[in-house]
């Protein structure tokens, strides 16, 4: 749980700055202070489900934007499609071969 | 939404001091630190993916593809990248263009529709646009599809993403 809300609050960081908006800005956007929004940034601060809502009109993006997919499995590869797998696989491959190299 | 796509695509252009066009998101890509990784992949369709975790960020490109989808597929991987924090991996199935009838709405749609949006404000920026299209001869001006060949082929982009990016700026009807 901890870890959805560290990565909500990573979406509604980099979504802030993408509109060059400020901590502060944002805070005053959604009727927050700024050492609220940093909270909520570091997934410190759990916010109610309305003010997802504030914080998506806040920031110009769909409520879904910034919602993390916790039912991701924990394998990448099997949320893509079965015959695409063999594609994904030959790039993590091939990228870890020219890391070590 | 492409108001977001294209600061976005402006700040990334901006905080590499390239000379355009053609723009070259694969060094834009490797300036920030990203491997990109070209693969030949025929058995599906995949144009490309995005891979992040704590260590790296991966580009990986289907080569099977012409040069101009695969720079356009490294500049939408980078939007996804700039844009779309959080998911592990990201994969990107061909273009397909047709705002107007979508009906569905999910999170990817709008991110790829977002991604979209930033690869065509990356690799072909207003003002390049406009300053090459001044420097057109008027008599290629005049002509739309005249217009829309000698700039794909100045910004290494295709005829249909170069149309696609005059509509959207106005220039063209």
């Amino acid at each position: 749980m901890d870890r959805f809300y560290e990565q909500f609050g990573q979406r509604v960081r980099s979504a802030r700055l993408n509109l060059g908006l400020n901590q502060e800005a944002l805070g005053h956007r959604v009727g927050l202070e700024r050492s609220s929004i940093s909270n909520v940034e570091k997934g410190r601060q759990r916010v109610q489900l309305h003010m997802l809502v504030e914080f998506a009109a806040a920031l110009e993006v769909q409520p879904i934007q910034l919602l993390p997919d916790i039912t991701a499995a924990a394998d990448p590869l099997r949320r893509v499609p079965a015959e695409t797998r063999p594609f994904v696989r030959d790039v993590l491959k091939s990228a870890r071969a020219q890391a070590r190299g | 939404m492409a108001k977001r796509a294209e600061s976005a695509a402006a700040r990334l252009l901006a905080s590499h001091a390239f000379t355009g066009p053609p723009v070259d998101p694969e060094a834009i890509a490797r300036a920030e630190g990203v491997l990109v990784v070209r693969r030949r992949f025929e058995d599906a369709d995949v144009s490309g993916m995005l891979f992040r975790d704590s260590n790296h960020h991966i580009i990986g490109v289907n080569s099977a593809h012409p040069v101009q989808r695969q720079r356009f597929t490294i500049a939408h991987e980078l939007g996804h990248r700039a844009l779309h924090p959080g998911r592990e991996l990201i994969l990107d199935v061909p273009v397909r263009v047709n705002l107007r009838d979508k009906t569905s709405s999910t999170a990817t749609d709008f991110e790829e529709i977002e991604a979209n949006a930033f690869a065509a404000a990356l690799l072909m920026p207003e003002r390049m646009i406009r300053d090459q299209v001044n420097q057109l001869p008027a008599s290629k001006r005049r002509e739309p599809d005249a217009t829309a060949a000698a700039l794909s082929a100045i910004f290494k982009v295709s005829n249909s993403a170069l149309n696609f990016r005059l509509i959207n700026l106005g220039l063209t009807s």
